[in-house]
């Protein structure tokens, strides 16, 4: 975010930690404490209450590659009983069951797509062999009778199509962001859990995050005041020739090197480079361990050049730049183009769109029984965005640039903030201060930025009220600060204050800091665990059919949707905006009415039912 | 089964319909020496386990279960956070609790002792002064106070939703939500408390050496229960203390050992094993059974003053033969 000296920092998450109850002192424990609860189901148990479910839910996993990978890294096996696994890919099905051992640090990729042998703690690729199912097809997967439900991670454009199979096939469904890639898909797919009865689920984690979760309460709190403004940005250090989006091609591709055009295999070419290291005599055996399980891993990678892509609904294709794309490409760099993938919005700018949509939802819902809340949508989109950096051999923008306007919120004569101009009469006394159904004029902009270049800002989200500033940085850090002063702490304590700990009462520790304990350190935890628990849990303990808040999903269909409506739709405002047009769109409610075919992307519900359901 | 001579009295006795056929009373003579030495030591060693945590506990200003009530787990860890007085602390941080309870205090120490005019005044000064470091401690939190209260309710909704209370990771998050409002309390209560204390000690010693002896006097809390931590407090460290002695004295040792057995029972169940997040109990349960054992085997009839209450008891009120079979 902005550029803050690392005092500003401090001061912002003591601030918070102070809001939401944790000391100064205990800051760093006490940000962490959620994640090391969670992750070893620790805090469950730690006040007593079930951390176990007795019949775990079997699931196929369709799709076991980058994001499959991470999820398989969150998952409870409490919960989740992986019974198969299904990807065209032989490196991706190595990795779904050995776990990643590329990256940097081999062992820290390694404890984030741990592998399902480890997760489960199985000994060999066999003994797991016997206990999951590994399918090339998912339509194999679908047919076995013994997996309950499905996680679906599969490039975007065949979202629809493998959730609406696995519905079909009487599977609970929880699917990867961004829930499809056109809007009718995503209608189809959430009237087909309504007609089957079956749970279906979208990805996006923040609405499972803990401090997502306490911002939202600081927000309902008024601490932050009347909300005005939300800024977000995901800006990725990502450059050409080292495009996270673009992978190393098993099989080679054509570069030009020295003026002349040669075939560079990077996958083969690594392979051989660690075999070679293996030979050294004088390898450690901590890296002797880790090169043997690379070999094996870029093995499985060398052998996806046989994929027969196009069997899979892959596609040749010549790019603008003249450039021959194969099927194999578009299936390992799906994101890059607009028939598999959705860009930097569908990938990125969803996660923090849905964020900003909490945040103003959270003010809307002020006061509101669970049951009565809404998820509140925007009224408009202006976007610009193009590949400013990058070739042209892709669709999807470098450089993406949204501001969404949201209705403001009704604050009540009760709500505090902090501002009154008498001479307006602003607040009212009687009325506090008007929404925008009341006054127009009332809305909440937030801007958005999506920038692959030097990576300057990272990525997080700015929400600016009247009284104060909240901050989450990478979903791991909070900070808060009152109006616009990031030098000072707030809650300081008034100097008069000083003598009341000079009393003669002794220095023992008291009752309630007795009470306190301190936390373990860790990462937070970015929800994934808990999307995947509380899936789960309803499969086993809900009836999907119940529209009960508590009986359904945080990321429900209509939420996923309105996820990725945003998303979608923005990136046609950056479409028409490239041509010289408009780049503003008004949104529709019925866009973002399930029952309803109205669609902004022009993609038909009607034609859509008829291709993926009916099979027409 | 070859009957055995029954104790004939020690004044825990438990009544015969309860033990029915159980040899519990075999002698400790007819164990060989080097198990009587063991015995007695061992007996000897948790006494003075138990003193010393008596007495330590007594040295601790400010000692208190409440620590050890709330952190319980498991299956029966609500009755016991339960008993923490004023658990959230939200009878310490309601101000308009305080004035009458200190304005009481106030009457009733100046009463108790017989105050005369200066010490009345004084008294007065204190209570002003008091007063004001607790409106100024208030006023300073009333942004924190007033979040802490909402955290408070934001708890309690939340434990109130089925789903963030049962499943594993959600129950985490709830979890750490409780323990961040812990160390807020103690922010905001802590601070009060001083006070309290300070109010309190202040009065009491304003008192002159010849007015001391009718004290000293303390001062109600806000948010009271029948037997909360605070009472617990006064009681643990004297029934600590007292059992200590009787196990090293051994006197009365049957009584003493089940007392202190149930006693450190209790504490096994706060942390119920199993639980993850519970603290090993392990030494608390082996002290626990090895407190059974002298209970069983009445080992303070041997080098223990138990010996001289049996020879009493067997003058006195000889059991009657026969009865005990």
């Amino acid at each position: 975010m902005k550029s803050m000296t690392p005092e500003e920092k401090a001061n912002g998450k003591s601030n918070y930690y102070e809001a939401v109850g944790v000391s100064r002192r205990d800051m760093l424990k006490g940000v962490v404490a959620s994640s090391a609860v969670t992750m070893g189901g620790l805090g469950a148990a730690y006040f007593g209450y079930g951390d176990k479910m007795d019949n775990p839910v079997r699931v196929g996993i369709i799709g076991t590659g980058d994001e499959g990978g991470v999820l398989i890294g969150a998952l409870n096996p409490n919960y989740i009983q992986v019974v198969a696994i299904s990807d065209i890919r032989p490196y991706n099905v190595h990795r779904g069951l050995h776990g990643d051992w590329g990256g940097g640090d081999p062992n820290k990729t390694h404890s984030i797509r741990t592998g399902l042998i480890d997760k489960y703690g199985w000994s060999t690729e066999d003994e797991a062999r016997k206990h999951v199912q590994v399918y090339e097809d998912y339509h194999d997967l679908l047919a076995n009778p013994d997996v309950e439900a499905v996680i679906i991670a599969l490039p975007l454009f065949l979202h629809a199509a493998a959730a609406v199979d696995a519905m079909k096939a009487g599977k609970h469904v929880l699917t990867e962001k961004l829930m499809a890639h056109s809007v009718a898909q995503c209608k189809v797919m959430s009237r087909v859990s309504e007609e089957q009865g079956l749970y279906l689920t979208t990805g996006h984690q923040r609405h499972y995050s803990v401090l997502y979760d306490n911002a939202v309460n600081l927000i309902q709190w008024g601490v932050l005041g009347q909300v005005h403004h939300i800024r977000a940005q995901w800006h990725r250090g990502n450059l050409p020739g080292r495009d996270s989006w673009q992978p190393p091609l098993p099989g080679g591709e054509e570069i030009v090197s020295g003026g002349k055009t040669v075939v560079e295999d990077r996958v083969l070419k690594e392979l051989r480079t660690f075999e070679n290291k293996l030979k050294n005599d004088n390898i450690a055996p901590a890296e002797y361990d880790i090169l043997q399980k690379k070999i094996a891993q870029w093995t499985a990678w060398n052998e996806d050049r046989k994929v027969a892509a196009k069997d899979y609904g892959y596609e040749d294709l010549t790019l603008s730049n003249g450039r021959q794309r194969s099927a194999l490409e578009e299936l390992c760099r799906w994101r890059l183009w607009e028939r598999t993938g959705g860009g930097l919005m569908a990938e990125l700018g969803s996660h923090q769109l849905d964020a900003a949509s909490i945040f103003v939802s959270a003010l809307h819902n002020r006061g509101k029984t669970r049951k009565d809340q809404i998820h509140v949508h925007p009224l408009s989109v202006h976007a610009v965005g193009g590949r400013h950096i990058f070739a042209l051999d892709r669709d999807a923008d470098d450089h993406v640039y949204c501001m969404f306007e949201f209705p403001a919120p009704h604050y009540d004569n009760t709500f505090d903030v902090g501002y009154q101009d008498k001479a307006s009469n602003l607040p009212d006394p009687k009325t506090g201060v008007p929404g925008y159904k009341q006054d127009p004029n009332k809305k909440i902009v937030v801007t958005y930025s999506s920038i692959n270049g030097n990576g300057f800002g990272g990525y997080g989200e700015v929400v600016m009220g009247s009284k104060g500033t909240l901050i989450l940085e990478t979903e791991q850090e909070v900070m808060l600060y009152r109006d616009d002063d990031t030098s000072s702490k707030i809650s300081v304590k008034d100097s008069k204050s000083g003598p009341i700990l000079d009393t003669t009462a002794s220095g023992a520790p008291t009752a309630a800091s007795s009470l306190a304990k301190a936390a373990d350190s860790g990462p937070v935890s970015r929800g994934y665990t808990e999307e995947m628990e509380h899936w789960a849990w309803l499969i086993r303990n809900a009836d999907p059919r119940d529209t009960d808040v508590d009986a359904q999903p945080r990321c429900r269909p209509d939420v996923a949707m309105g996820d990725g409506i945003i998303a979608l739709t923005s990136n046609i405002a950056i479409k028409r905006s490239s041509r010289g047009e408009s780049g503003y769109i008004e949104f529709k409610d019925a866009w973002f009415d399930i029952h309803s075919d109205e669609t902004p992307d022009d993609s038909d519900v009607k034609k859509e039912y008829e291709k993926l359901v009916n099979k027409t | 089964m070859a009957t055995k001579k029954r104790p004939l009295l020690t004044l825990l006795r438990i009544p015969n319909h309860l033990l029915g056929d159980i040899a519990l009373s075999a002698s400790p003579r007819q164990l060989g020496t080097a198990a009587l030495v063991a015995l007695i030591a061992l007996r000897v060693g948790i006494g003075f386990h138990f003193f010393k945590e008596g007495t330590d506990k007594l040295q601790t200003p400010g000692w208190t279960s409440a620590g050890f009530l709330g952190n319980a787990k498991g299956r029966f860890a609500d009755s016991y956070h339960n008993m923490v007085w004023d658990v959230d602390g939200l009878a310490r941080l309601d101000d308009g609790e305080t004035k009458p309870l200190w304005d009481h205090f106030r009457e009733r120490v100046v009463r108790i002792y017989g105050f005369d005019e200066s010490q009345t005044k004084q008294a007065e000064v204190i209570f002003k002064r008091r007063v004001k470091q607790l409106e100024t401690h208030f006023a300073d939190s009333d942004r924190d106070i007033e979040e802490y209260r909402l955290g408070i309710a934001r708890r309690d909704a939340y434990r109130n939703q089925k789903d963030r209370v049962q499943v594993a990771s959600l129950s985490g998050q709830l979890g750490s939500i409780e323990s961040e409002l812990k160390s807020k309390r103690s922010q905001l209560v802590g601070p009060i408390d001083q006070i309290w204390q300070g109010y309190e000690a202040e009065l009491n010693a304003l008192a002159t050496e010849g007015q001391r002896h009718r004290g000293p006097i303390s001062l109600a809390r806000p948010g009271r229960r029948t037997l909360d931590s605070r009472t617990i407090d006064k009681i643990i460290p004297y029934f600590d203390l007292t059992l200590g002695m009787l196990l090293m004295l051994g006197l009365f040792t049957r009584t003493a050992a089940v007392a202190a057995g149930l006693f450190l029972c209790s504490v096994v169940i706060s942390q119920w094993p199993g639980t993850p997040g519970a603290v090993p109990v392990w030494p608390q349960l082996i002290e626990a059974l090895a407190l059974f054992v002298i209970a069983a085997t009445a080992s303070g009839r041997v080098a223990g003053v138990d010996f001289f209450v049996r020879l009493f008891t067997a003058w006195c009120c000889p059991a009657k033969q026969g009865t005990q079979s």
